[in-house]
């Protein structure tokens, strides 16, 4: 039996389990162009697919859950190979003279980018018709397709070779004829020394799309189609980062020159897109002209309800039709209780589990401490006031215990009113990540125990290929590989939690996972990327557990990072060192998903349109948390790294990454000044 | 494809007869191959028409385009008289 939690990449997978989500049903109805940002494994290309109408129709599940199609999609996914292609064909295209006028140049690289990536979604447009038609999803006649086919090939696509046979001609000849033009103009580009051989005509960009969609509109009914207006035409571009920043101004021009029904869906990875420039003087890309969604900012419970979604689906249609009428709940995105089976577990309750099943030193302590924070909170607060810090639970308030305990005095006063005694729990539940690892500390825990739903989400830092790489390794040790698929029926019906034990074998086994794909990863900046993840998680977990003693207030938490690229620079270049790799290191790093950029106030970044930035903030993928042991939560707070210990790290590595965050460790604590700076907190309505 | 059954019968012109009104009616003598299985359907023709398409197509009076692809993927001109 195959792990239904694996592979995670959509691409690698032979019938991915598509869900349309609240974000793809959002975008099917946006009369605007949406940009969808989202780091790597935040699910942006299952987004557009489940808006691709060729994907909705061949996949019943998909299909009843989206209705009626209210639009027409076509998803058209960008490789790494279309820039430098595209790049290359301009070259031969322009005329010698005026290859180094880059005014006259740029005007010309748009015409030739546009009218090539034109026909490249055209050509993938008639393919997805012609498709449906065959297969009855569309019901217009052959008649209408030859004349169609006719009339687009007179007014539009005229450049592409008349047809052998007019009676005939079809949407699916035509879209033969776009493949064959293509092909013969790039071999011309590459092969042909005589410009004038190259057979391309140039067109006014955005033309071709717009007249095309118009001349396919009437074609659109068939028993999936709402009907009752013409459908909208969704260009699903994926994978948009791989444009070269130039190429992304073409594409935001095209998005700004074609209008009427046209609607992009562009997707990229955050923070390597350009969401505002276009080439025309003056014209830029604002929230008037797109809409930006970004993945990366969801809501943890919309996230949370992505994961148990999506968990579902997969162990569903993983399980052979004829068992599934044993499911309890014979239901896609309900037959499985990702609550249930991962347990809704506290702080408290994670440590109350540990305590009880095992005889460590720090025990008495932590229960002590949770029996003198159980005795304050009862006695300093009005009744009404205690039923907020859920004294009644079973669990003993060990976090409560441990966060009192670092409190002054004049802070831990008795809470007069009901607002004061909100103040009091907020300050606590801040502590939360805190209160975790130092209760492993005191209980001298050698792996940490990050379980429970509210963990493994929190993990996975909004990145579902992350959550299906750790449901994949809790799945491996429940169900094993040779069992009978009844084990996997009983799996799914199950609603008692999953041994604890085995969450967090598999919690951690994912981290050392996530680190070893890292090592695996076989580019010339992986020494360097690797030297970077393990230096900052040492230093993460040192600054998170240690510093928190010593100034209790607002310090716990830590772990966002302010590197200065542009004193790095300098300092890079005064080494002699090649400039660019810096940048290389971060970008990359942060495209793989092991570090996240985030904004001052600790969000995502996404809208970093200015490759020379002076500055970044970055902090750790959540998923390493197991494995150097850092808080599953936040972090919020900056501290900057000093610009020559950063160039130490990557460039001229004197020391192993341990010694290393040891000595930025000491360097921080040791002036006030690089510290810290205080940020609001992002958690305080995220409490249990 | 076709087992070699079917002959011209009064069936397979009544089908024929079909197309061409069918054909007069629209203007247009093209068709899928979908669109012919309704018009045989309502005639409640007892063929295989498949293969009677193919003794139409060898006897001149329909022409069928992207005969190596599946039937779903045919499409039937109808020949005028």
């Amino acid at each position: 039996m195959e792990n239904p939690f694996g592979p995670n990449r959509i691409e690698y997978e032979s019938r991915p389990i598509l869900w349309f989500s609240q974000k793809s049903a959002l975008i099917s109805a946006a009369a605007k162009p949406v940009f969808v940002a989202g780091t790597r494994g935040s699910g942006k290309t299952s987004i557009l697919r489940s808006l691709s109408t060729v994907h909705i129709l061949e996949d019943k599940s998909l299909a009843d859950q989206v209705g009626k199609l209210g639009w027409y999609g076509v998803f058209f996914q960008l490789n790494e190979t279309f820039s430098p292609l595209i790049d290359n064909a301009v070259l031969n295209l322009i005329p010698e003279r005026i290859r180094f006028d880059t005014a006259a140049v740029i005007p010309r690289q748009f015409v030739i980018f546009s009218h090539y990536l034109e026909l490249k979604i055209v050509e993938r447009l008639l393919e997805s018709i012609s498709q449906l038609r065959r297969d009855s999803h569309l019901k217009y006649r052959a008649s209408e397709d030859r004349d169609v086919a006719l009339a687009l090939h007179r007014e539009v696509l005229h450049f592409i070779p008349q047809p052998a046979r007019l009676d005939f001609f079809s949407i699916d000849e035509l879209r033969g004829g776009i493949t064959r033009y293509v092909d013969e103009c790039f071999n011309a580009f590459f092969f042909a020394a005589d410009e004038g051989a190259t057979g391309f005509r140039a067109t006014d960009p955005g033309a071709i799309i717009n007249k095309v969609a118009t001349a396919i509109t009437p074609l659109l009914n068939g028993p999936s189609f709402a009907g009752d207006r013409a459908p909208f035409f969704k260009i699903l571009i994926d994978d948009c980062e791989a444009l070269t920043p130039l190429q992304q101004q073409f594409l935001n021009t095209l998005v700004r020159k074609t209008r009427g029904n046209v609607k992009w869906v562009l997707a990229y990875i955050g923070g390597l897109y350009d969401t505002i420039r276009t080439i025309i003087p003056g014209q830029s890309l604002s929230n008037a002209d797109r809409d930006v969604e970004n993945l990366d900012s969801v809501d943890p419970r919309e996230f949370a309800t992505l994961c148990e979604n999506v968990s579902s689906l997969r162990l569903y249609y993983a399980l052979p039709d004829h068992l599934r009428s044993d499911l309890k709940r014979n239901d896609a995105l309900s037959a499985f209780s990702l609550k249930n089976r991962l347990g809704r577990l506290s702080v408290n309750d994670i440590i109350e589990r540990v305590i009880i099943s095992g005889h460590s030193e720090g025990r008495e302590e932590l229960v002590a401490l949770a029996d003198a924070a159980r005795e304050f909170l009862s006695v300093n607060l009005r009744t009404a006031d205690q039923q907020q810090f859920l004294l009644d639970r079973k669990a003993r308030p060990y976090a409560e215990g441990l966060a009192l305990a670092l409190m002054n005095p004049e802070i831990k006063r008795r809470p007069m009113s009901k607002a004061d005694a909100s103040n009091l729990k907020r300050s606590i539940a801040r502590k939360q990540g805190w209160a975790f690892l130092k209760a492993c500390q005191m209980l001298r825990l050698h792996d940490y125990p990050y379980v429970g739903h509210q963990i493994i989400t929190s993990l996975s830092d909004v990145c579902i290929r992350d959550f299906l790489d750790i449901m994949g390794e809790i799945f491996r040790r429940s169900v094993p590989s040779s069992s009978d698929p009844r084990k996997l029926v009983e799996f799914i019906n199950s609603d008692l939690q999953i041994h604890l034990e085995q969450q967090r074998q598999a919690v951690n086994a994912a981290s050392q996972r996530k680190l070893d794909g890292l090592q695996a990863l076989s580019h010339p900046y992986e020494e360097e990327s690797v030297r970077m993840v393990r230096a900052l998680g040492y230093l993460t977990a040192r600054l998170q557990t240690e510093f928190a003693e010593e100034n209790a207030l607002g310090t716990t938490e830590r772990g966002i990072f302010r590197v200065d690229l542009k004193e790095m620079r300098s300092l890079v270049n005064r080494l002699e060192q090649p400039s660019g790799k810096l940048d290389e290191v971060l970008r990359r790093a942060e495209r793989d998903g092991f570090i996240r950029e985030v904004s001052a106030a600790g969000n995502f970044e996404v809208d970093r349109a200015d490759p020379a930035s002076k500055e970044m903030l970055i902090r750790l993928h959540r998923r390493f948390a197991p494995y150097f042991g850092f808080s599953y939560r936040g972090p919020y707070e900056i501290n900057t790294i000093p610009a020559a210990q950063m160039v130490d790290l990557l460039f001229t590595r004197h020391r192993l990454p341990e010694d290393w965050a040891d000595s930025v460790f000491k360097e921080l604590v040791a002036r006030p000044a690089l510290k810290t700076e205080f940020q609001h907190s992002l958690f305080e309505s995220d409490l249990e | 494809m076709s087992n070699g059954k079917a002959f011209l019968n009064n069936d397979t012109f009544d089908l024929m007869r079909r197309l061409r009104d069918h054909a007069t009616r629209r203007g247009n003598g093209l068709l899928f191959w979908d669109e012919i299985t309704e018009i045989a359907a309502s005639a409640e023709l007892g063929l295989d028409l498949e293969d009677s398409l193919l003794m139409l197509q060898a006897a001149r009076f329909v022409e069928i385009d992207g005969l190596t692809k599946a039937n779903s993927a045919w499409r039937i001109k109808v020949r005028d008289e």
